[in-house]
C-alpha cells in the first residue's frame, strides 16, 4: 500500500515544471464582420480561453509579467488601430507582487479598415502572451482568416463584441 | 532537519525595512548553495557583488541563460573586485534543482537556495531575473532589470545591459547614471 502511494505521488505529484510544458491558453481570431466594405471600420479580435488558475497580462502588466501582443498584417493592405483593452483584474501574488491581466476568457480587439479595393481580405495575426499560475509559460500562435469584401457590411460575432465593448 | 538547520543558521538580516532601497545597506544573508554549503554575503566583503534572482522555470531566465547573458557578463567582469551570486527564492524548488541548472548551463557561480523567500523579500526581489549590485561598502548600488529588452526581441547590439553599464562605470571610476530601473520577468514564486 505504501509502495502504491509512493508510486502515485511519483507519477502525479511532481511539480508542474517537471512535466511537459503546459498550454493553458487557447486563442482564436474573431472578426465582427462576415463581409467588410472598403474604407469602412470593422474590428479584428483575438478571443482567449484561459484555463482556471492561470492569467494573461494587460498592456501594463504590473511589476512582473508581459503585455499580451497582437501583431496584425493583411493582404491587401489594411490599417489597424492599437488594441482595445477591456477592464483588467488585479492579482496580488505572494510577496505582495501586483499583476494586472485577465482570467477565464477575454476578447482583445483592434479597429481595422481595408484601404484598397479587393474581393476578399486575408488577415494574419501573430499573437503572443505570457500565462502564469505557479509557473509561467510563454505562448504564441499565428492565426489567419479571410473575409469577403462587398458593397454591404454583414455583421458577425455580435454577442461577444457587445459583451466586451461594454467592458472597455 | 537539514533544511531547518540551514534556516537556523541563516538569515542574519540586519535590514529591518521591508524593502531595501538603492544606496541602503544590503541585507546580510547566509544561504545554502547547490551542494548544501553555506554562502554568506559577508564572504565577499570589500568587493562588488552582483546578485541575480533566478528561477529555472521562468521563461525570461531560460532565455537569458540560453543566450548566455549571465555567463558572458560573469566572464567579462568577475575577478578580485567583482563577485557574482544567483539566488533562487522559488518556494517549490531545492538545492538539487539548482545543481541541475548549474550543470545544464555550466554556471560558474554559486546558486543559493532561499526556499522560504525571506532573503528575497528583504531585498524586495519581485521578478526573475531581478538584479542587484552591492558595492564594497555593503550598500545596494544598483537594482532592477538586467537590460532594456523585456521581450527579447532586440538585436544584442541594440540592447542596453544595465549590469555591464554599471560595472563599466566601476572600472573607469566614474559614477553610473543608472542606479535603479524597473525589473521585468516572472514574479518571484514565493510561498503563498
Amino acid at each position: 500500500m505504501k509502495l502504491l502511494t509512493l508510486l502515485i505521488i511519483f507519477c502525479f505529484g511532481l511539480p508542474v515544471s517537471l512535466h511537459a510544458k503546459p498550454e493553458p491558453v487557447k486563442a482564436r481570431l474573431v472578426l465582427d464582420r462576415a463581409q467588410v466594405v472598403e474604407n469602412k471600420a470593422f474590428h479584428v479580435g483575438v478571443f482567449f480561453e484561459i484555463e482556471p488558475g492561470w492569467h494573461i497580462y494587460w498592456k501594463d502588466p504590473g511589476v512582473a509579467g508581459l503585455a499580451t501582443e497582437i501583431k496584425l498584417t493583411s493582404s491587401p493592405e489594411a490599417a489597424f488601430t492599437e488594441i482595445y483593452w477591456p477592464e483588467f483584474k488585479t492579482f496580488i501574488q505572494p510577496g505582495e507582487i501586483e499583476g494586472r491581466g485577465y482570467e477565464g476568457e477575454v476578447l482583445l480587439y483592434r479597429g481595422a479598415r481595408l484601404l484598397k479595393p479587393s474581393e476578399n481580405l486575408s488577415i494574419k495575426a501573430d499573437v503572443s502572451w505570457l500565462a502564469c499560475n505557479e509557473v509561467c509559460v510563454l505562448g504564441k500562435t499565428r492565426l489567419v482568416e479571410s473575409v469577403a469584401v462587398g458593397s454591404e457590411e454583414k455583421l458577425a460575432n455580435t454577442e461577444v463584441y457587445n459583451q466586451y465593448k461594454g467592458k472597455l | 532537519m537539514k533544511y531547518i538547520n540551514c534556516l537556523c543558521l541563516s538569515l542574519m538580516l540586519f535590514c529591518s525595512q521591508a524593502f531595501c532601497e538603492t544606496s541602503k545597506a544590503a541585507p546580510q544573508f547566509s544561504l545554502p548553495d547547490e551542494n548544501g554549503q553555506m554562502v554568506s554575503l559577508s564572504d565577499y566583503k570589500g568587493r562588488y557583488v552582483v546578485i541575480e534572482w533566478m528561477n529555472p522555470d521562468c521563461p525570461f531566465v531560460q532565455r537569458h541563460y540560453q543566450e548566455q547573458t549571465m555567463a558572458n557578463l560573469y566572464n567579462k567582469y568577475h575577478g578580485e573586485n567583482v563577485a557574482w551570486i544567483a539566488i533562487n527564492s522559488t518556494h517549490y524548488m531545492s538545492e538539487a534543482d539548482n545543481l541541475k541548472w548549474k550543470e545544464k548551463y555550466k554556471v560558474a557561480y554559486p546558486i543559493l537556495m532561499d526556499k522560504d523567500g525571506a532573503v528575497g523579500k528583504s531585498y524586495g526581489a519581485k521578478t526573475t531575473p531581478h538584479m542587484f549590485v552591492i558595492n564594497p561598502f555593503g550598500e545596494i548600488a544598483y537594482q532592477g532589470a538586467i537590460d532594456n529588452d523585456k521581450r527579447g526581441s532586440m538585436e544584442l547590439s541594440e540592447r542596453t545591459n544595465y549590469i555591464a553599464t554599471f560595472l563599466d562605470s566601476v572600472n573607469t571610476n566614474s559614477t553610473s547614471e543608472v542606479s535603479k530601473t524597473d525589473p521585468y520577468g516572472c514574479s518571484v514564486k514565493y510561498a503563498g
